[in-house]
């Protein structure tokens, strides 16, 4: 076969030569683009062996387009960027306005559009300890439900035998009720944990030891260690604490030693225990579920650990495939192990989604700003003709509204990183308070992230300074200059623009009338009588671990354990002298309650469904006569109502005042049967009876309006985890902590939180209140970035039409024709977008009015409402703009 | 203060200097690669040689090639170093020797060590 010789092959070079010539830029254009081709041949003539030539010829080709654009930047750059710099300072300062505008909406929209990725990545973070990267997790992911699984202490006692970890161990969450002589009692969020805890994380005690391999051996002395918080809250910063004697659950435990400030391992804990020598050693599969996690070996990469975990789980599943099947064995980083138990997993594809979703956003910010900044540039088109007549390249003048655009676009982000470093701040002393975050979770920005918004705030600059630019110089001078002479501007506003400001408004309208009802809503709501004083009760909820309950071969033997347990619970409590009544549920009163739809059977009627869903809370026996609630018609619960067994349908049920005044109109409940919408497998078919009517009792805190409730009858060990409430007298707080020691010394195995009801319930209102500022927030931010846009826009036509309205003006027309000229398109615009925001939020307010926790009162009210502060805003963007149209002289506009 | 060069002009400008007055694009590229091996391209001598010429180092010409060297028949824009140009690049060069003077032996342990 003949080779082609290098004439054969010589066109394609040649080709791509004369294409590459539109892109070379520079004086020595031509000359580069016709040695392309040439050098090409010569290596060919020179033996260069055809493949590398071709390598060469084409490294040649794209290095020699770079360098000609980076030397041609380079030599705009250095013959006038610093002046390019002063003037863009000039003309940001020319027009506060605009600058003020683009720095607030581009100072919250850069920060904010990376709140996620920062959030995330420091959730997902490394753990503040030694050589954290090399701590990883080990867990089962199942493949079939596509969830990563808990792991056992017989998966522990499998991966001990890992050779490509070191330090293997495990750790489980638990509230442990610490008290003793000098010790404040207290619940403290504690830790079982295995010694190499300690020593997979490397982290020293502050005072005494952390806990050793022989504080896991049956029968060592039962040991504790405690954070430092706990060591000065609750044993007053005691410097000889350690070999003091506390009580766990009742039993009693040496300090042996303190862990410093900043470790909570595994989940904001402060305390730690040994898990029981027993436990480890018993290789159960029913035992409590825990983290379990190590260190890489020296030397070994955690693909070569990962390989040998899915090794182990593929031999385990050989040998129990009715449980390993579908499981793979995974490494995963700690905090990753840690925060998806934490967070019910985060979708890493989620993450992304919202990420773009923030990230289009942003766009809509830039592509404001940038029709903000075209508006300006639109005035300036005189002034960038003739600098381009007088010589200056095109890139040269890119350059400079480059520069301008960089200066305001990273001054914005600037200011925008301070805001959110003084936010991230106040956020971390919220969550020392409130513990919403990880312990190693820190929001305050690093270097990582101000380089990224950086980063994004030069890419902003390029959408919001050149992208304008280009539109707004690549016509050609004779062409910006005709259309100068004959007075018009020289750039044209798409129907893009157009359509962006429309949806925008539609869309803020919309959320901005759910922030509107959702704030009134909870403004009528606070101080509303919930029928109850919350300051009086103290809640609890006690959960039993599984491996307590595994009374496997005995018939109801689970129930049978839980019902006596939950009894003690309630004996326990009752002898508290200060306990006026104590009682359990599965829902408790002032916090939230479980909704279920309601099918009410009328007389004469055809059964009908309840608009809104109703509270169906699952109460003991003795519930409302143990916290002397008032039974005002019918009867209250009996034994006899719960007499069948589990999981039967029982048919008794009370309900609450506000079921027979906003569900029944005020008629008589007694006797009347419901059902649910959705019913349960026991509940197909049947009806339960209302046998009584219970006084208020605040079963919906977040709106008193809808606080319609179905209590149904529970007997004593359904429900693991149970609640219970006790009415004290006195203040709850001296008395929490009694009742939190008896709670736990009721069944010191299981796990207990307590609490003052009103406590909890101003939690829950807090949270509220900020879910619905957020809602508010995000609504009023995108509403006035649709109001930047209309700014914009008017800015755009005032300064396109300056010549226009002048020749108007001299002609005579009216203020009002001429105030219509300008603002004709901008309010069209914004009519179509109040009237599409108005049915989007129609839409949504409708589908909130079966909500229990949002009372919508008056969907026109509230869309009224909103509309008014829409146009209010709108009518704000549009008026400087207007009347700098108003005020153009018909003098000053010709001669210009 | 004499003006400065980088290490690439220096080379670009010893290539102008070996080719005397036919010192071209492609020439100028064969030339550094051939003794220094490392791969420039034309794009890039370009550039610099344009920012020389602005500095008045070198001067440049365009001529119709002819015979067996203009086998395309296009013209080429040839360059030489201007007096000025010669003086800088010789107090470029007497400044590396400057400094390189009586350190070469330490270099060279250090480099085999």
């Amino acid at each position: 076969m003949t080779r082609p010789t290098p004439d054969a092959i010589r066109g394609l070079p040649r080709l791509i030569s004369i294409l590459a010539r539109a892109l070379i830029r520079g004086r020595d254009a031509k000359f580069i683009a016709t040695e392309l081709d040439e050098s090409f041949f010569r290596d060919i003539e020179r033996g260069v062996p055809r493949p590398r030539a071709i390598r060469r010829f084409f490294w040649n080709v794209s290095s020699s387009i770079g360098s000609t654009w980076v030397g041609g930047v380079q030599v705009a750059a250095a013959s006038g960027i610093g002046l390019d710099a002063r003037l863009a300072v000039r003309v940001l300062a020319k027009h506060p306005t605009v600058t003020a505008v683009a720095v607030v909406t581009l100072g919250v929209g850069i920060p904010g559009s990376l709140a996620l990725i920062h959030g995330v990545a420091a959730i997902y973070g490394d753990l503040p300890v030694p050589q954290a990267e090399r701590l990883v997790g080990i867990r089962h992911f199942d493949r079939a439900s596509n969830r990563p699984q808990r792991s056992s202490l017989q998966d522990l006692a499998e991966w001990r035998e890992l050779t490509s970890l070191r330090n293997v161990g495990a750790a489980r969450t638990r509230t442990l009720s610490l008290g003793g002589e000098g010790v404040e009692p207290r619940a403290v969020r504690g830790a079982e944990v295995t010694a190499s805890v300690f020593e997979a994380l490397r982290t020293p005690a502050l005072l005494g030891r952390e806990i050793g391999a022989d504080d896991e051996l049956p029968g060592a002395p039962p040991v504790i260690v405690v954070g430092e918080e706990v060591w000065r809250t609750h044993f007053a910063g005691d410097p000889d604490v350690i070999g003091r004697w506390v009580r766990i659950q009742g039993e009693p435990r040496v300090v042996v030693g303190v862990m410093p400030s900043g470790f909570g391992f595994p989940s904001d804990n402060s305390a730690w225990i040994p898990f029981r020598g027993e436990e480890l050693a018993g290789r159960s599969e029913a035992g409590p579920r825990a983290f379990v996690f190590g260190r890489l070996a020296d030397g070994i990469d955690i693909d070569i650990a990962n390989a040998e975990v899915e090794a182990v789980t593929s031999r385990r599943a050989a040998d129990n495939p009715a449980r390993f099947e579908h499981f793979t064995g995974q490494l995963v980083a700690m905090t990753t192990l840690l925060s998806d138990a934490r967070n019910d997993r985060i979708w890493r594809g989620d993450v992304l989604m919202v990420q773009l979703m923030i990230f289009g956003l942003l766009l809509v910010v830039c592509g404001n700003v940038g029709v903000l900044v075209l508006a300006r540039t639109a005035t300036r088109a005189r002034e960038v003709a003739i600098r381009t007549a007088l010589g200056a390249s095109r890139p040269r003048i890119l350059l400079q509204l480059f520069v301008e655009a960089l200066i305001l676009v990273v001054g914005a982000t600037a200011v925008g990183l301070l805001g959110a470093e003084a936010l991230a701040r106040r956020i971390m002393r919220t969550q020392e308070a409130h513990g919403w975050l990880p312990y190693w979770a820190d929001l305050t920005l690093t270097t990582r992230i101000v380089v990224l918004a950086l980063m994004v705030a030069v890419v902003c600059s390029f959408l919001v300074g050149v992208v304008p630019a280009l539109s707004s110089t690549g016509r050609g001078i004779r062409a910006n200059l005709q259309r100068m002479a004959t007075g018009a501007g020289a750039l044209r506003m798409g129907w893009g623009s157009s359509a962006l400001i429309v949806a925008e408004i539609a869309l803020s309208i919309g959320f901005l009338a759910v922030g509107v009802a959702q704030c009134w809503s909870a403004l009528s709501n606070a101080g509303a009588d919930l029928g109850f004083d919350p300051a009086r009760y103290v809640v609890g909820e006690l959960a039993l671990p599984d491996r307590d309950l595994d009374l496997r071969g005995e018939p109801g033997g689970r129930s049978t354990e839980l019902s006596s347990v939950h009894q003690d619970l309630v004996d326990e409590i009752s002898r508290d002298p200060a306990v006026v009544g104590v009682a359990i549920a599965d829902d408790l009163p002032g916090l939230s309650n479980r909704n279920r739809g309601v099918v009410l059977e009328d007389a004469g009627v055809d059964p009908r469904k309840v608009e809104w869903d109703v509270a169906t809370p699952r109460v003991g026996v003795a519930f409302f006569s143990a916290l002397r609630r008032p039974i005002l018609a019918g009867r209250d619960f009996q034994a006899s109502d719960v007499a069948h067994g589990d999981g039967a349908f029982r048919r008794a049920v009370i309900v609450n005042e506000s079921f027979v005044t906003d569900i029944l109109g005020g008629r008589s409940a007694i006797g009347r049967r419901l059902r649910y919408e959705r019913p349960r497998e026991a509940e197909e078919g049947q009806w339960y009876e209302i046998v009584g009517v219970v006084g208020a009792f605040g079963t919906n805190p977040l709106n008193v309006a809808r606080d319609a409730a179905v209590y149904h009858p529970i007997r004593n060990g359904e429900v693991n985890p149970v609640q219970f409430i006790a009415e004290v007298r006195g203040d709850p707080e001296t008395v929490l902590h009694r009742l939190q020691t008896r709670a736990a010394s009721s069944s010191p195995n299981a796990t207990l939180a307590v609490g003052v009801l009103a406590g909890r319930m101003r939690a829950i209102a807090t949270a509220q209140r900020a879910a619905y500022l957020f809602v508010v927030g995000v609504a009023m931010a995108a509403f006035l970035l649709s109001a930047t846009g209309l700014y914009a826009l008017l800015s755009f036509a005032v300064s396109r039409r300056t010549r226009e309205i002048g020749i108007r003006r001299a002609l005579g027309a009216s203020a009002v024709a001429i105030g219509l000229l300008v603002t004709r398109r901008s309010v069209i615009q914004a009519s179509v977008g109040l009237a599409a925001g108005v049915a989007i939020g129609w839409l949504l307010l409708d589908s909130q009015r079966t909500l229990r926790e949002t009372e919508i009162q008056s969907v026109p009210l509230v869309l009224g409402i909103t509309v008014l502060v829409a146009l209010c805003v709108s009518v704000a963007a549009c008026a400087r703009p207007t009347l700098r149209g108003l005020r153009i002289e018909p003098r000053d506009a010709l001669t210009e | 203060m004499a003006a400065s060069l980088g290490a690439f002009e220096q080379l670009v400008l010893f290539a102008v200097l070996r080719l005397h007055a036919r010192a071209f694009g492609v020439a100028i590229r064969e030339s550094i690669e051939e003794r220094t091996g490392r791969a420039v391209s034309i794009g890039s001598i370009y550039t610099t040689l344009g920012r020389l010429e602005d500095r008045d180092i070198v001067v440049s010409r365009v001529e119709k090639p002819q015979g067996r060297m203009g086998r395309m028949g296009r013209p080429r824009k040839y360059y030489e170093l201007t007096p000025h140009g010669a003086r800088v690049l010789r107090d470029a060069y007497a400044s590396i020797q400057s400094m390189a003077g009586g350190v070469l032996p330490e270099l060279e342990r250090l480099a085999d060590s």
